[in-house]
């Protein structure tokens, strides 16, 4: 009997509060859901400019096609305009010693597809970035995802005295110097001998930035962004081990574009936690001609830009701190050993044939006891992305 | 021995009898017994004495006369009491209990000064209507003539105002929406919420009529002369417990009001049980022209008003959420509730505050005459209520207590998907009643309900409504009525969350708020007119977040306390011209102002508001008045009759709205937060234009038609990726909008027979449109867009089907459209990294509601004199087992982005219930 109230009560209370449920919803829209993407720049440096055009994808998916033969062309006002060449599938270019943008005058994106729908932008005015003020860093403690770790914080100063800019954007390019901790030195020609070879040793990594920073001087009574944060580097392998560079490119933005920019970065912050925020559809400065409700994604920015560089070399680590060297003791046990046999030196071609890299021999006679060989991982630093390189900007 | 000398002496005087019963009478009595005074009366004189024993048990008679006439003697003998006689030619004496039989008043009223020779009198109907009974017993009620007005002094006009209480015999409680009317020509009215009704009657003799659902027809019988007041008392009809009202004239075509939706809790009661309780709010959501988003919406939309726009009342004591666990169970208890009244248009002056709507629901006073115990029992839920007389037919009390015991029941239960859940409320209502003499009577009332919920996620939801309220009605005259009452009421809503230590944080907001009000009600000629005074205190915390323990990393925002006062003065008049036309008009000025300590940001007005645009801070000090709104609020309705059955109506109001709801209708489950106007939040104001017609026809079928039009300025709108929870500032997320809505309703009811219910169907359109000169609060190119409570289609039938005098099965059908939601549709790739892109806003559609609910109720026998009367209710909520999206939501994970529906109940539910009432 108790057993028969229990199933009885189970199955009501089941109900009321087992009851809800989270299904996936479809989200197809009749129409189709790909809508055009524009994505286009011109700033007062040298060209070439770049526009991309593609279509969107059904958030199922990761399909982000190309849009070729279009006929795009970048206008000044009362001035030249030039046809972009497509490059690569939906990737549109200006010729470096064509247009090239002067602040003070505006300019337009037209953008004509092969199927005769044709689009364009407003008219967006090209303002001057005045000159960096100041690009420096500062050593700081805090906590990234919740984990304290230590690193540069660098910062940004700037100014214009004439009141012009307020709205400011930062892009930037990282690069640094790296190495790998068993670059060969030489390269095996006979049982016991070998060559000098060129050391790998040092690489040459960068990235760019790839999150939306902005800045206004809007509750300043001067123009003037000061203590700006940029990028926050942290004692994290690899960048502090050696020598660091990072350039900060400074856009000065139209009122219009800074909107632009910080409805985007709201958008892409949400964490779908209990305070999800609006949905926010961002307005493009784009426009079908013809029909201008349509739905155009994506940007046709203009802006002058203002750069400046800024080195940090290991040494500039205050006492005690240090960046993790995890490669070394990892790669001590890579280490391929081919013992000396009849068989050992073709042993070792073969090897180095299928991608490892002879490194050194063990003992000082000849023949050697063994052979040592090293994976590309621990030898070769351009296997982590970097180039041999040195970049025209390079100091030591 | 002296006694009985001058009774032979007496003896032998030879009675005359003038015309008037000249008898002269001599003798002495004292402290004589009634019976036997009467008795050695009769016996000398020839006289016989008409009276009912329960008047005179206790009297004892002390008179002398000499040679005195027999009037004046008898005035000697019932000069103390309240027995006035009246003395037939014939000789026969009748005895009233304070009321005078005046034979023939033609003399008088023929010689009155007052008299105007134009006005017809009718004056055969004054002969009065003697009543003999066995041993001169009195005791049938429904033909014993009832004197209104003084017959000496009839007052000008040929009619008179007749007031009173009708009661319920058992507990001497105010019927309400009773109906009193003359037949012949048909005058009447209905009962107020007190029971109380006034009647402008023509002078005369006639039978008076009383019905009320649930209660046995009765009459009486009355002679009016002038203005006076009687009581009624009504006793349950048993036998016909079904039979829902016939009445001379149907409630909806006789009151003056459109968008009115009536219900005493008798007609609850007899109205399909979804769960074995009847639900108050759910019938109210099957009427025309309101609507929920859906289960979880704290709250209703009435003709495209959003869900803070009600103004849900309890006694007088203001109620912010009227919904337990989803809108599954009310939270009104209701073995406690008398009545309810929702006003969708037509609102009167004596109501202000919200801008779309009234709903007005009572508590019922105790039983005056005993104690009685009704309850109900649930699987999942349990309620109890006590009631009676504290003194007898003066003041009472009634406790009602419900409750769900869900966790004990699920800790005995070990599932893995339901050991996360949990859900449970509570509520507890009393009603305490005193009444302090016959113009006096004082009322107190409190309510209290809690309310705990998680919903498959870490998430605690709870909330806590307190309200308590003082009345004290005081009765300066029959057509003069005041009443001061004191009211206070907290909701308290918070959430935690608890999912993982180092985001743990519990967030909460609440509401306090006192009023004090005082109105006045009088009946003069036809009109009904109402006037008062009153003012709201508010003090309102809104959403504050705390971290919980102390691995928790979230930061703590508290957002300044807001306080203000809003007040009201306001007076109308129902002037009833004639049979065929009433109408209403009333005007409310209110006034509201935001008191400090607090803060005001200045903007920079050429941006849109935003946290980077403040200018300046004015900061005020306590007390200090911040910012002020007022402005006038015109009611006006009026009915009119072009056929009997048929009416048609037509209202307009005009309503303000000082205190405004924020839901964040983007996330999992339901957030939101409360603010009051300030600098940058006007008030609501809103303009509803009506038309109805109403007709009933056969016998217990009624169909209403109505139309309405309404627009609404300063509502809420949010900008695209606001935050509105937690911001300090939050006019700089809100945008002002402008509303309008307007839809047709239709509404079928039958209300006899084995077969009974009704058919109701609204088509209904709600648009918010926001336009600025800023693009930030543009929504949708400044173009008119739904809102997101706009529901085109609505769709309710509700049936009952008697199969016996014990078994019922009753049916409850909803349909509408699913409301507009906004969800990302594409994704596309920019500037090096992947974005969403969205519809417009509310550019789409959720799917369809539907849900089917049944009911199979079995009453006990019904023996009347059983000690205890019991019943049993097996119900099924959503039977088809649908699950029906509640909300849209979006996740990134990864690089994707997924889109989710959630929906509440995906499957049907199935309770049982057991009633009782002893």
């Amino acid at each position: 009997m108790k057993e028969v109230k229990i199933i009885w009560t189970i199955y009501i209370a089941l109900g009321i509060l087992g009851a809800s449920c989270v299904e996936p919803f479809d989200t197809s829209i009749p129409g189709g859901n790909d809508l055009l993407v524009i994505d286009g720049a011109i700033t007062d440096e040298e060209g070439p400019y770049t526009v991309r055009i593609s279509k969107s994808s059904l958030l199922t998916e990761n399909n982000f096609p190309g849009v070729s033969g279009a006929t795009v062309a970048i206008e000044e006002e009362n001035g030249p305009s030039e046809l972009l060449i497509e490059n690569s599938s939906g990737v549109y270019l200006s010729s470096p010693s064509g247009i090239r943008g002067q602040p003070g005058r505006r300019y337009r994106l037209r953008v004509k597809l092969s199927d005769n729908e044709e689009y364009e932008s407003e008219w967006m005015l090209m303002k001057p970035s005045p000159p960096v003020d100041r690009l420096y860093w500062q050593f700081e403690e805090k906590l990234v995802n919740d984990v304290p770790k230590s690193g540069f914080q660098i910062y940004v100063d700037s100014k214009d005295p004439e009141d012009n800019t307020v709205f400011y954007r930062y892009e930037w390019v990282e690069t640094w110097k790296y190495r790998v901790p068993f670059f060969p030195l030489w390269i095996l020609t006979d049982e016991c001998s070998y060559q000098f070879i060129e050391p790998n040793d040092y690489c040459f990594k960068e990235a760019t930035s790839n999150k939306i920073n902005l800045s206004n001087s809007l509750s300043n009574e001067e123009d003037v962004v000061s203590r700006h944060p940029l990028l926050y580097v942290t004692t994290d392998p690899d960048r502090l081990r050696n020598r660091y560079s990072f350039q900060v490119r400074q856009h000065a933005l139209t009122q219009t574009e800074y909107l632009f920019w910080e409805g985007l970065q709201e958008t892409s912050s949400e964490s779908g936690s209990l305070f999800d925020v609006q949905p926010r559809n961002i307005k493009s400065n784009l426009s079908n001609v013809s029909r201008p409700n349509e739905q155009v994604l994506g940007y046709f920015s203009v802006s002058g830009v203002s750069d400046e560089r800024v080195f940090i070399s290991a040494e500039d680590l205050p006492d005690g701190v240090f960046v993790e060297d995890l490669l070394t003791p990892f790669c001590l046990q890579e280490f391929d050993t081919v013992y000396y046999s009849e068989t050992a030196l073709s042993e070792v071609f073969s090897k180095v044939r299928d991608g490892l890299l002879f490194y050194d021999f063990l003992g000082i006679e000849c023949p050697p006891n063994a052979y040592t060989l090293v994976t590309p991982f621990c030898g070769d630093c351009t296997v982590h992305g970097g180039t041999n390189q040195e970049p025209d900007f390079w100091e030591e | 021995m002296r006694n009985w000398i001058f009774l032979v002496l007496l003896l032998l005087s030879y009675p005359i009898l003038p015309q008037d019963l000249e008898l002269l009478i001599t003798g002495s009595y004292q402290e004589v017994e009634f019976e036997d005074f009467i008795q050695d009366f009769e016996h000398r004189y020839p006289v016989r004495f008409y009276y009912s024993s329960e008047w005179t048990k206790d009297l004892r008679i002390s008179a002398e006369g000499k040679n005195t006439p027999l009037s004046t003697f008898l005035k000697q003998v019932f000069e103390n009491t309240s027995i006035q006689c009246y003395i037939h030619t014939d000789g026969r004496i009748i005895l009233t209990f304070d009321y005078e039989i005046i034979p023939s008043i033609r003399s008088n009223f023929l010689n009155s000064e007052n008299q105007s020779e134009d006005e017809e009198v009718n004056l055969d109907i004054f002969d009065p209507i003697l009543v003999e009974s066995n041993s001169g017993e009195l005791n049938n009620l429904e033909s014993k003539p009832i004197i209104i007005g003084n017959p000496l002094a009839p007052g000008r006009g040929v009619t008179a105002s007749v007031s009173g209480y009708v009661k319920d015999f058992k507990s001497g409680e105010g019927l309400v929406g009773a109906s009193v009317f003359k037949k012949e020509p048909l005058i009447g009215t209905n009962t107020d919420t007190y029971g109380y009704f006034v009647l402008n009657l023509p002078k005369g003799e006639y039978d008076l009529l009383f019905q009320s659902v649930g209660m046995k027809d009765t009459k009486r019988r009355v002679i009016v002369y002038g203005d006076g007041r009687f009581d009624v008392e009504m006793s349950e009809d048993i036998i016909s417990l079904t039979e829902v009202v016939v009445l001379g004239e149907k409630d909806n075509v006789e009151s003056i009001q459109t968008g009115l939706v009536k219900l005493t809790m008798k007609d609850i009661k007899t109205i399909p049980t979804i769960l074995g309780e009847a639900d108050v709010m759910k019938i109210v959501l099957t009427q025309p022209g309101v609507q929920s988003v859906g289960e979880g919406a704290s709250g209703f939309n009435v003709r495209g008003g959003a869900t803070d726009q009600n103004l849900i009342l309890l006694d007088d004591g203001l109620i912010y959420n009227p919904n337990h666990l989803f809108g599954f169970f009310s939270a009104f208890n209701p073995d406690v509730l008398k009545s309810t009244s929702l006003y969708k248009s037509g609102i009167q002056a004596q109501y202000g505050g919200r801008i779309s709507s009234v709903f007005d629901v009572s508590l019922r006073e105790g039983n005056k005459k005993k104690f009685t115990v009704t309850g109900g029992i649930s699987p999942v839920t349990g309620r109890i209520t006590v009631e009676g007389p504290i003194k007898k037919d003066t003041s009472s009390f009634i406790l009602g207590v419900r409750s769900t015991y869900s966790n004990w029941v699920l800790n005995l239960i070990d599932v893995d998907e339901l050991k996360n859940s949990q859900g449970s409320f509570s509520d507890f209502i009393t009603k305490v009643n005193h009444q302090i003499d016959e113009k006096n009577d004082v009322t107190l009332s409190a309510y209290h309900s809690r309310d705990n919920f998680k919903l498959n996620t870490d998430t605690l939801y709870s909330y806590f409504n307190t309200s308590a309220s003082f009345k004290w009605r005081h009765a300066f005259s029959p057509s003069l009525f005041g009443l001061l009452s004191a009211s206070y009421t907290n909701y308290l809503n918070k959430f935690e969350s608890k999912k993982d230590t180092t985001n743990a944080f519990d967030s909460e907001y609440k509401i306090n708020q006192a009023n004090i009000k005082l109105d006045f009600n009088v009946f003069r000629n036809s009109h009904d007119i109402k006037f008062g005074i009153g003012s709201i205190f508010y003090n309102l915390t809104p959403t504050n977040i705390a971290p919980i323990g102390e691995a928790s990393v979230i930061n703590a925002v508290s957002i300044d306390e807001e306080k203000a006062i809003e007040s009201s003065v306001y007076i109308g008049d129902e002037f009833t011209i004639n049979r065929n036309l009433s109408i209403y008009g009333g005007i409310r000025v209110s006034t509201y102002s935001l008191k400090g300590p607090g803060q005001t940001f200045i903007y920079d007005s050429n941006f849109s508001k935003s946290i980077s645009t403040i200018r300046d801070t004015i900061n005020f000090s306590e007390g200090e008045n911040m910012e002020t709104y007022w402005g006038p609020e015109y009611r006006f309705s009026m009915r009119y009759k072009l056929l009997p059955d048929l009416s048609v109506k037509l209202s307009y109001d005009r309503t303000r709205q000082y205190i405004h709801r924020l839901t964040n209708t983007v996330a999992v489950a339901p957030t939101d937060s409360w603010r009051l106007s300030n600098s940058y939040l006007p008030p609501q104001i809103g303009d509803q234009y009506s038309i109805g017609f109403y007709k009933s026809f056969f016998k217990g079928y009624e169909i209403s038609l109505e139309g309405y039009y309404k627009e609404m300025q300063n509502l809420i709108a949010y900008k695209d990726g606001a935050d509105l929870v937690l911001n300090q500032a939050v006019e700089t997320d809100v945008i002002s909008a402008s509303g309008r809505s307007y839809g047709v309703e239709v509404l079928l009811k039958k209300n006899t027979g084995k077969l009974n219910g009704w058919i109701s169907y609204t088509f209904s359109r709600a648009f918010v449109q926001a336009e600025s000169k800023f693009e930030e609060e543009v929504i949708n190119r400044g173009e008119e867009f739904p809102a997101s409570y706009d529901k085109p289609h609505n769709l309710s039938v509700i049936a009952n089907y008697k199969f016996s005098r014990r078994a019922n099965f009753s049916l409850n059908f909803t349909y509408s459209t699913g409301r507009p939601v906004t969800f990302p549709i594409t994704k596309y790739q920019f500037n090096g990294s992947t974005y969403a892109a969205f519809s417009d806003r509310n550019q789409f559609q959720i799917p369809d509601y539907l849900r089917l609910d049944v009911a199979l109720n079995l009453e006990g026998n019904h023996k009347i004199k059983k000690l205890a009367h019991g019943s049993w209710s097996l119900s099924v909520y959503n039977l088809t087992g649908r699950n029906n999206a509640y909300s849209i939501f979006s996740r990134t994970n990864g690089g994707t982005i997924e889109v989710f529906q959630l929906s509440v109940f995906d499957r049907p539910i199935p309770t049982i219930t057991y009633n009782f009432k002893f």
